[in-house]
């Protein structure tokens, strides 16, 4: 899929560098400034959601499962995989779903997300090469391999909207609830705004209490428009004053457009508030304000609106929390954990769907590293170096499983980067960086800082 | 053996380069204070360093968290939660808000955000009317001029913005500058707006925000 700029010219990064002769400048430099000058390309309205599964998700209970009639607990010895269905109890069953002639199958945490099976792209096998959480997470987020625990470039929302030479159009670009954002060099514009949830998110949007009144404002306006900053010559020789000027007039904006009403799901008034709560299951009689507004229902109700209204192109949110369960509260806790944030993840498909943004929105769903195929000797999961990803919407390959881990012990195998399919010998290797460098590429944008192209087989 | 060769001959340039070279006499006196040329190949007086300047930066969320109670009083930015249950308290707001802000936890963020983004500016503008309010109500409530936050020269609108441009700003202007060229002029356009349509105490909450939202307070 290719998109245009608002020059009407089909470029891409390389095809800009060809055409004015800086490509072999460009590989001398590497990071240097030429890419800079092809950043700020695409022209897109496509809108993407990253849902973080925090603390590890246990892969066979959703997206990569076996069939607990061939993987019983006495072929435990021989296939390193115990299931520990038995464990769980009600409400889930012990079952592993599949659905006629698709490749997909789930395990019994998958909730309502189910239904949405034609819709996914099940990516299995994922390499971390970490079983540290910090690492895994800033892995995903970025596509590049920390050092040490520090992100080593910025975060992939970041790198979109850095891209999109229509990311002025949004009031909040690059919307980040409980999510880490990074910025490593890129437009301020593209830097995401980071909250906590909703709560947060409505108490920075609306008029302060405090606020002065509408004179004053009106006055302080006139006044910013044509204060002089006391020494320009020294103090702005970078625009950073200038920059300050600008923001505080974006912020007065903010306020003024009363973007926080989307946000404000405890709103009793508002009837489209109703219809949300519903659809997400946030109860009616939770409080607003700071701190609240950090349920998984919310988390996709705040991503749902940020999308619906324009306010937002890229949208992180966190499904799922508390999923690093080392004890017996893999079995207590768990599973809910998982099928709590997949019911909302449904939710969210169909409120999208609903809107006509299925088409032009592209969701990945990830976690820092899966968990280890056998139970240890507390009941509970370790840390494993294989996860899985789930990736919905456009520029996705629809009722798709890509790659897969093997049926001993669970290990990620390589793939036929061209089919998915996994290989015992040769191939790739599927890596956070490969599966993101697809998202970028399948959807009109430059993955040119992650050093890598996308996989075929991710991309539709 | 060309190496060596090579090496000499350089070596011969350098020593009769270092030969031509006279020690003279410092001409500025007051250079010549400072310093005595002995037997080096200094031969004038050190001439004007080049001024080599960082960028500005924007303020931290530390640097707020301990600048505003000397500023004000010993006063804070903080929200009082009215909901049910939870957030029933006063919240300090540089703290419950400090990652939103960009502080690093130095746990999960690692470094330090600064962008001036325009969340960071929505959110100095509620902090300092919120700041400005509390200051403008602590002078209202009595001491002496010399203990006034905002307004201790309440008759003398200039000696008053002198005095606030100095204390949020580190700007000293002297009572006979040329006003034109220190941006009293344009706080002083404001002030009497805003008092022309309701009054000194809204003039001085307006002029105490504008200070504080300004480039001059946020950028070192």
């Amino acid at each position: 899929m290719k998109h245009h700029n608002p020059f009407g010219l089909n470029l891409n990064r390389r095809g800009f560098l060809r055409a004015t002769g800086l490509g072999a400048g460009a590989v001398m430099l590497g990071n240097g400034f030429v890419p800079r000058v092809a950043q700020a390309q695409a022209a897109t309205d496509h809108r993407f959601v990253f849902a973080y599964f925090s603390g590890g998700w246990d892969t066979l209970l959703c997206l990569d499962p076996r069939n607990p009639s061939e993987f019983t607990e006495a072929a435990a010895r021989d296939t390193k995989i115990q299931l520990g269905w038995d464990r769980i109890g009600a409400p889930f069953q012990p079952e592993m779903m599949s659905f006629g002639d698709s490749p997909i199958t789930f395990g019994p945490a998958i909730g309502d997300f189910a239904r949405h099976y034609q819709k996914a792209c099940v990516v299995r096998g994922l390499s971390m090469d970490t079983v540290t959480h910090e690492v895994g997470r800033r892995y995903m987020i970025t596509g590049k391999m920390p050092a040490g625990l520090q992100a080593t470039g910025s975060a992939i929302p970041t790198r979109i909207v850095a891209q999109n030479a229509m990311a002025e159009g949004y009031a909040i670009p690059n919307l980040a609830s409980q999510v880490e954002t990074y910025n490593k060099g890129l437009p301020t514009l593209a830097t995401g705004m980071s909250v906590n949830g909703a709560g947060d998110l409505v108490f920075a949007l609306q008029k302060s209490d405090d606020a002065p009144s509408t004179s004053i404002q009106g006055h302080l306006s006139a006044y910013r428009a044509k204060a002089v900053n006391c020494d320009p010559v020294r103090l702005d020789r970078r625009g950073f004053m200038g920059l300050i000027r600008e923001n505080q007039s974006r912020a007065t904006d903010l306020v003024t457009n009363e973007l926080h009403e989307f946000f404000d799901f405890t709103n009793q008034r508002d009837p489209d508030m109703a219809i949300l709560r519903e659809r997400y299951g946030i109860g009616g009689g939770r409080p607003g304000g700071i701190g609240q507004g950090v349920t998984p229902g919310e988390q996709a109700a705040l991503a749902a609106q940020a999308l619906k209204n324009n306010i937002s192109q890229c949208v992180s949110i966190t499904l799922a929390t508390g999923l690093d369960t080392h004890d017996e509260n893999w079995a207590t806790d768990h599973p809910g954990l998982l099928q709590t944030g997949f019911n909302a993840l449904a939710a969210l498909i169909d409120d999208l769907d609903e809107a006509g943004l299925m088409s032009k929105t592209t969701i990945v769903c990830f976690s820092e590293f899966g968990r280890t195929s056998l139970l240890n000797t507390r009941d509970g999961r370790d840390h494993s170096l294989a996860s899985c990803a789930l990736m919905v919407g456009a520029g996705v390959p629809e009722n798709t499983v890509v790659g897969a881990t093997t049926d001993v012990g669970m290990n990620a195998m390589p793939i036929d980067p061209e089919t998915g399919a996994a290989l015992s010998t040769g191939g790739t290797t599927l890596t956070p960086t490969k599966l993101l460098a697809s998202v970028m590429q399948a959807n009109g944008y430059d993955p040119y800082d992650l050093r890598e192209q996308g996989l075929p087989c991710l991309m539709a | 053996m060309r190496n060596i060769m090579t090496t000499s001959v350089l070596l011969a340039i350098g020593l009769m380069a270092c030969e031509s070279t006279t020690p003279t006499t410092v001409s500025d006196p007051a250079a010549a204070e400072l310093w005595q040329p002995t037997a080096t190949t200094q031969t004038s007086a050190p001439s004007a360093i080049p001024v080599t300047e960082r960028s500005t930066r924007r303020v931290t969320v530390d640097q707020l968290r301990r600048s505003l109670p000397a500023l004000f009083g010993g006063e804070t930015w903080t929200y009082e939660g009215t909901g049910n249950g939870r957030d029933a308290r006063t919240y300090q707001l540089l703290d419950t808000l400090s990652r939103t802000l960009g502080e690093a936890d130095y746990n999960e963020v690692t470094t330090p955000n600064v962008d001036p983004s325009p969340l960071f500016q929505k959110f100095m503008e509620d902090l300092a009317a919120q700041l400005c309010a509390k200051g403008l109500a602590r002078d209202a409530d009595g001491g002496s001029d010399v203990e006034k936050l905002i307004v201790p020269y309440p008759t003398d609108v200039d000696a008053n913005l002198r005095f606030l441009r100095l204390k949020f700003h580190g700007i000293y202007v002297s009572e006979d500058a040329e006003t034109d060229t220190d941006g009293l002029d344009d706080l002083r356009g404001l002030y009497e707006a805003i008092e022309a349509d309701t009054g000194a105490n809204d003039a001085w909450l307006g002029v105490c925000i504008a200070m504080v939202t300004a480039p001059e307070f946020l950028a070192y």
